[in-house]
């Protein structure tokens, strides 16, 4: 716990772009949310992986997530259980379902269904809110922070100097 | 600011080949705790796999060593076999389905000995098939060939006869002692006259004056009260009496019926008159064709259940979207959710065998070898997802004229249970077969049969027409005339048939299954016990006989006299109750006209003084 406040600290005030550490956060939230390995969590971390996006941010929101998506799954469940048996969407469902990719998605899986749409309802309000929460501890909370006694003490200890300065 | 990381490739697959390397490292670990962790929820008893190997091209898996054990007998196994191969399809795997194109066993065996005891942790041990059915056998299908003696009968059989003369006995006991106490108890002769001298001395004689009518009429209530409780006790005598009679005469109708209804009993039970032995097919039921069609019953009880519920993935009940039924509300589906299943021509169910080939020898008996090439095809847990029955067929190597062909259908789709079971056998030598008595055995034959099954929800409809030939029977020394009889009948049979019919019910348990096996050996058996009834038998039935009259005999002997006793005392007792009346009502109206007259004259008297 301590060293991940200490590299959100290190990450939010280095020179990593607000983008590059929202992007993060929203990929986290993907793959935090999914409740099973699946194929669209192996391309999201691929994703991850060759994007410029922060890594150690991905990690922690994707850790995140995982937590929320725990206390959100029923409601998951109930909203994939509600898509997959929508009359209206069989057919839609079960043309998808003749892919392989579609299947190693696990589409047809009420928990894991129902937590991506969640995702990615989530997903771009997310990630504004997360650049304007990085922007704004940039330029009105950081300084006051970075003035705080315990971040000091924080920043004096020896896992922060050799791991993080 | 450049987007892409291309260094962030070599990354992911380091990550990927780290994941992959460890996958492959516990794979094998975790299909063998899979297998015998689901095996044994499913059969109730240890599933163990010596060693599983992974092979990655082609992609497949090979099981060595597994056993099976069965949950009724833990010292055997339901089955064991060497070595299994199977492929795998990839994908699927990825997603955590096991799809096996293929599947090959070999070193198959049903049944065995075990090391071990098979039974899980602190499981009890439910009875076998075999003891079951060796119970019936002995208690039920064959009747006893040992002849009893009498004394033997007598003391062990719950005879009517015996019981009910005992109750005679009792109630003719206290049906005399009550009797003796009525008849000491109630009026004598001598005290009917000294109540009508007594009732004549008040009456007679003209009334004096006040006081002696006081005085007579003290002594008339006095003799009056003591006629009464006389006839009192004369009316409850003649209800102790009406009952006794009755009961006894009762018991002595039952009694003198019951000899020959245990006779009857008798006869049956011991067969005196040989129509038990006759009846060849109840000898075919039970042994060990009743406990083979036991087993079958059992293990097709195991597998079932398998078909439409086994493969429930661990994150929910499987569904189909073509399904119409809602699927039933459980907390795990709703926190953990489940998987719903699309038509498709490439299902992917949880598990699936798609074919697996068996090489089966069968050498239980030293100089009967059958090998059998058995296959069965779509092996899985949700047929509604594969939308295809588990079909299976068995097949002889049809060497030597001999031949064994089973097929069978499982169809367990759409909530509904629609199996069928062929049989065809030719000229199919069968080893020695108990028969269901003790020492009675079909040593060898030779047998044609064409048999079919069907399953409908919980219905059993099956029929079975089966000839036998080169028949041998195996019996025990002649003991006594009718196993002499039995195994001289016998031994000329070379060829009979049976033809059987089984209709009723799975749901409970197999005794709700009506069987009907008729065979012509019953009428060959019937005509030669016809003419060959024992006489040991007859003696002992006659004896039998004798001895249950003399019992009657011994306890309702002094009946008759009792009877007339009873007569007797009850038309004494009906002369002292009509005495008694006659005394209480002639002699009390005279003496109160009396009164009146007296008590006329006495007013008249007083009224002539007045004036």
């Amino acid at each position: 716990m301590y060293s991940q406040v200490a590299q959100l600290l290190k990450i939010l005030n280095s020179e990593a772009s607000a983008n590059q550490i929202s992007m993060a956060i929203v990929l986290g939230l993907f793959v935090g949310f999914s409740p099973l390995m699946s194929l669209h969590c192996i391309l999201i971390f691929l994703i991850a992986c060759i994007t410029r996006v922060n890594l150690t941010v991905f990690f922690l929101a994707a850790t995140g997530f995982t937590l929320l998506g725990l206390l959100l799954s029923t409601l998951a469940v109930s909203l994939g259980e509600g898509l997959l048996l929508a009359p209206s969407l069989a057919g839609l469902w079960t043309e998808l379902y003749q892919f392989d990719a579609m299947r190693l998605m696990r589409i047809n899986h009420t928990l894991v269904l129902g937590s991506f749409v969640v995702a990615a309802v989530a997903a771009v309000p997310v990630f504004f809110l997360s650049r304007y929460l990085v922007d704004t501890y940039r330029h009105s909370i950081m300084d006051w922070v970075n003035s705080l006694r315990v971040v000091k003490l924080l920043k004096a200890t020896n896992f922060f100097q050799d791991h993080l300065s | 600011m450049q987007w892409i990381r291309w260094s962030g490739l070599s990354v992911f697959a380091l990550v990927s080949i780290i994941f992959a390397l460890l996958w492959l490292l516990v794979a094998p670990w975790l299909v063998e705790w899979s297998i015998e962790s689901s095996g044994e929820k499913l059969f109730g008893a240890k599933v163990e796999l010596d060693s599983v190997e992974l092979s990655l091209s082609p992609l497949g898996l090979d099981l060595i060593d597994l056993q099976v054990a069965d949950k009724a007998l833990p010292m055997q196994n339901v089955f064991s076999f060497e070595h299994a191969t199977a492929s795998i399809e990839f994908v699927p795997l990825i997603m955590a389905k096991f799809i096996s194109p293929e599947m090959t066993i070999s070193g198959l065996r049903v049944g065995g000995q075990r090391d071990s005891s098979g039974a899980l942790d602190g499981q009890s041990v439910s009875r076998n098939d075999s003891e079951q059915t060796e119970e019936i056998s002995s208690e039920d299908v064959m009747p006893s060939m040992k002849i009893p003696s009498v004394s033997e009968v007598l003391e062990t059989e719950p005879l009517k006869t015996l019981e009910l003369a005992d109750k005679f006995e009792t109630n003719f006991k206290d049906s005399r002692a009550k009797l003796k106490n009525i008849v000491a108890s109630f009026p004598s002769e001598a005290q009917l006259k000294a109540y009508e001298k007594e009732l004549k001395s008040i009456t007679e004689g003209k009334i004096k004056n006040l006081a002696d009518f006081q005085q007579r009429k003290a002594r008339f209530d006095a003799l009056r009260k003591e006629i009464k409780q006389a006839k009192n006790l004369v009316s409850e005598a003649r209800e102790v009496l009406e009952d006794g009679t009755d009961l006894l005469k009762e018991n002595y109708e039952l009694i003198k019926s019951a000899p020959s209804e245990d006779l009857a009993y008798l006869r049956e039970k011991y067969s005196l008159n040989g129509a038990g032995l006759s009846n060849f097919a109840q000898l075919l039921a039970g042994g060990d064709t009743g406990a083979t069609v036991a087993k079958v019953l059992r293990y097709y009880e195991m597998i079932s259940p398998m078909l439409t519920s086994s493969a429930e993935s661990d994150s929910g009940q499987a569904d189909t979207q073509s399904s119409s039924q809602e699927p039933e509300e459980d907390t795990s589906i709703v926190s953990e959710g489940r998987y719903v299943y699309f038509e498709s021509d490439r299902p992917v169910p949880d598990f699936w065998i798609k074919q697996l080939s068996i090489a089966y020898v069968d050498e239980r008996a030293e100089d009967l070898v059958n090998h059998f090439e058995i296959q069965v095809l779509d092996i899985s847990g949700q047929q509604d997802v594969t939308n295809k029955p588990t079909s299976f067929k068995v097949e002889s190597d049809r060497q030597l004229n001999r031949d064994l062909r089973l097929s069978g259908e499982l169809d367990h789709r759409n909530n509904s249970v629609r199996d069928r079971f062929e049989l065809v056998m030719q000229g199919w030598p069968l080893g020695n077969i108990n028969l269901g008595s003790g020492d009675v055995s079909m040593s060898s034959a030779l047998v044609n049969m064409d048999a079919s099954a069907a399953i409908d929800g919980d219905k059993l409809g099956a029929k079975a027409d089966a000839r036998l030939s080169q028949v041998s029977f195996k019996l025990p020394p002649g003991e006594n005339s009718i196993a002499g009889s039995l195994s001289g009948v016998l031994s000329k049979v070379d060829q009979f048939s049976v033809d059987s019919i089984a209709k009723g019910s799975l749901a409970g348990t197999s005794t709700d299954i009506d069987v009907s096996i008729k065979s012509d050996l019953d009428s060959k058996l019937g005509q030669a016990f016809k003419g060959q009834v024992s006489e040991e038998f007859v003696k002992l039935e006659k004896k039998l006989e004798k001895k249950l009259i003399e019992k009657v005999a011994g306890s309702t002997g002094e009946y008759q006299q009792y009877a007339d006793e009873l007569s007797n005392s009850k038309e004494l007792l009906s002369q002292s109750d009509g005495a008694l009346d006659t005394l209480l009502s002639q002699k009390l109206d005279a003496f109160k006209d009396q009164q009146k007259d007296a008590l006329k004259d006495k007013l008249s008297e007083k009224l002539k003084g007045l004036f």
